[in-house]
């Protein structure tokens, strides 16, 4: 469960609001949140494993403060970023995946073969010792998520996952999410994949603007962004 | 340059290779003559040879230094001091046979390790994983750099360009710095920065 | 005494992202003088990545890379062998560019950084200036020892010095790099206005990724095609 109590984000050199204070409670199984670039959804999304600290308020995950317990926060929470390459550390992809695994699991022979387990499971098992640099983008983000699913987390946050990614990537991807058994909170730009929840947010400046039923949520977001283009033409 | 084999040297520990190198190039300059010089260096020879190396990457690994060793002792012929010249670039090239001799038979774990027991006393404020984390991650960089650098110069050409330094270089830099932060939020994200607490679970 | 970073992952990755530049800058040439002479950027990445990382992880940077370079990655001057590099005639060098990272990477933090224009770059290039008495004070001495040579002035005119050798070829080429780092610094620490402060560089990174993304979208249908076959 995830907690927002007021929880605002400011820029650290100017003080301008990136997030004004915002208080929610996420439950749902799947939560999309939309909005446009720079709107600060994706900050929103940062509050929740602690990846950025609220400067006012608070964000607790499964009762956690992410201030005060980012590391335990981190356990529970795992995250998968837009751009797939700078997620991967390790040169090939088992030992990437066992680099998740390093807090977890204690001995490395069982590394492996868990490492081997989770990468079977997403459907990369014959690309285990292949260089990272000779794996498609796709491939590469479906191997970043293998890491974050083998460190068993309870809530996965995803940052527009599939907004690189080609139409093949993006389907194949986006279902391997939808079927996720774990609560998932994604931030996307794929309004088609945005309805696929129970509840969606729309931020806007720095503010939740539309919380509720996915479909209305992105027939107001629709009208919001017609309604600021003209208002920029005007 | 490293090759996965047998020999003595390669099983020699990685440490002790390295200490061997230091001494010896500090032990070589306190030869003089080219006799003495020529024992050292074919000494030197010897042990590169025992380690089996591939003549591509070793004459590809010496081939620079070696001019400037013939360079050096060139300086001393010219001179007309025959001796001295050629004890000069026999030194030189006995250090870089050494040197290369090193680089042949220790893998590049067997060298990590040594920089992580070397990096022990300050565990508390740099601990083992992340030197090894930053480590694989150089590796990982390099391709990517180049990446980014060919983009950046695709880009240039296009937009007419490509003669000038700036409108490479300047691109390639920033893209660069995001590509580190954003490698530096996976890993905060990973709980791959979190080193001083507790395993409480 | 320059302030010393938390080991956060932003500051592990840029001191290794950094790292792996100066050893990509050692590949070959990607930039020769008009007369076709190849220069070696390693200077230039060395310069450049103490401007931006500061004292404290420009040092770590430098000597990473130097570490990485022991461990075998090909990544000295001419695929040259590191461990020679390291201990050979030309090693005063490579002992210097921590020390110069650290020294420029100290003056720059002192330096506003986030004032435009030429104000900022000026200092900037004040500040990798610097690097190049440093590296010639240990470099041309250590060469001059390896190889027996007098340091200033030979015997008779025209004899070879270790200044001639290790220091005049290279002065004109490494003034210029030092520019260059300067400017690409200068561009830097604009678009990223955090780097050499305490705080961390939280909200530029996700603007670089929209940039990323919008570059990457361009040519994404033949990269995509070419990616997933």
């Amino acid at each position: 469960m995830i907690e927002f109590r007021g929880a605002s984000v400011v820029a650290p050199d100017s003080g301008a609001p990136i997030l004004l204070p915002t208080t929610l409670t996420l439950t749902e199984q799947r939560v999309t949140i939309i909005g446009a670039n720079g709107s600060g959804k994706s900050t929103l999304a940062r509050l929740i494993n602690g990846l950025a600290v609220p400067v006012e308020g608070q964000v607790l995950v499964d009762g956690l403060d992410t201030r005060k317990h980012g590391s335990r926060v981190r356990r529970r929470v795992g995250f998968l970023f837009t751009d797939p390459s700078s997620q991967l550390i390790m040169p090939t992809a088992i030992e990437d995946v066992m680099l998740s695994l390093r807090r977890t699991v204690r001995s490395k022979d069982e590394r492996i073969k868990a490492a081997f387990q989770a990468l079977d499971d997403i459907g990369l098992g014959d690309k285990a010792n292949v260089s990272v640099n000779s794996l498609s983008g796709g491939q590469r983000q479906l191997l970043a998520l293998a890491g974050v699913l083998s460190a068993t987390p309870s809530i996965v946050v995803a940052d527009e996952p599939t907004t690189l990614l080609d139409l093949r990537w993006k389907a194949h991807v986006g279902a391997l999410l939808y079927a996720l058994p774990i609560q998932l909170i994604e931030v996307t730009h794929d309004l088609e994949a945005a309805i696929k929840a129970q509840r969606t947010l729309v931020v806007d400046e720095g503010a939740v603007v539309f919380d509720g039923n996915p479909v209305d949520a992105v027939a107001h977001y629709r009208d919001l962004m017609y309604r600021k283009s003209v208002g920029e033409r005007a | 340059m490293y090759r996965d084999r047998r020999t003595p040297l390669h099983r020699a520990p990685a440490w002790s290779k390295m200490l061997g190198l230091a001494v010896g190039a500090v032990v070589v300059f306190q030869l003089n003559g080219p006799v003495p010089m020529a024992i050292a260096a074919t000494t030197a020879l010897a042990l590169l040879v025992s380690t089996l190396p591939t003549p591509r990457a070793t004459l590809r690994g010496g081939t620079t230094l070696a001019v400037f060793a013939a360079f050096g002792g060139a300086y001393h012929w010219i001179l007309g001091d025959a001796s001295r010249g050629t004890e000069i670039a026999l030194r030189a090239v006995t250090i870089v046979l050494a040197a290369l001799a090193v680089n042949t038979s220790t893998s590049a774990d067997d060298t990590l390790n040594v920089f992580l027991r070397l990096a022990r006393p300050f565990r508390r404020w740099l601990p083992t994983a992340a030197i090894g984390l930053m480590f694989s991650l150089v590796v990982r960089s390099i391709p990517e750099g180049a990446r980014i650098l060919s983009q950046s110069r695709s880009a240039a050409r296009a937009r007419g360009f490509s003669r000038s330094p700036r409108a490479i270089l300047v691109p390639t830099a920033l893209r660069t710095v995001g590509f580190a932060l954003s490698v530096g939020d996976a890993i905060t994200a990973r709980g791959l920065a979190d080193f001083n607490v507790e395993d409480r679970r | 005494m320059p302030f010393v970073p938390r080991l956060t992952g932003q500051n592990m990755a840029l001191v290794a992202v950094f790292a792996g530049l100066i050893a990509l800058s050692t590949t070959p040439p990607e930039f020769s003088l008009a007369s076709g002479v190849p220069i070696s950027l390693q200077t230039l990445a060395v310069v450049l990545t103490g401007l931006v990382l500061g004292a404290w992880r420009g040092f770590a940077a430098v000597l990473l890379y130097v570490a990485v370079g022991l461990a075998g990655a090909p990544v000295y001057s001419d695929g040259a062998s590191s461990w020679g590099a390291f201990v050979g005639p030309t090693g005063g060098y490579l002992w210097s560019f921590p020390i110069a990272a650290f020294v420029v990477g100290w003056i720059a933090e002192r330096i506003r950084t986030s004032a435009n224009g030429i104000v900022g770059f000026s200092a900037l290039m004040g500040a990798g200036l610097i690097s190049l008495p440093i590296v010639y004070a240990v470099g041309v001495p250590w060469l001059a020892f390896s190889l027996d040579l007098p340091v200033f002035t030979a015997g008779s005119p025209g004899e070879p010095t270790a200044i001639a050798w290790g220091l005049i070829p290279f002065v004109v080429g490494d003034f210029l790099k030092v520019v260059a780092a300067a400017a690409v610094a200068s561009a830097i620490h604009r678009s990223f206005p955090h780097l050499l402060s305490a705080t961390s560089v939280h909200f530029a990174a996700s603007a670089l990724a929209d940039e990323a993304r919008d570059v990457a979208s361009a040519p994404s249908e033949e990269a995509a095609a070419a990616a997933n076959s």
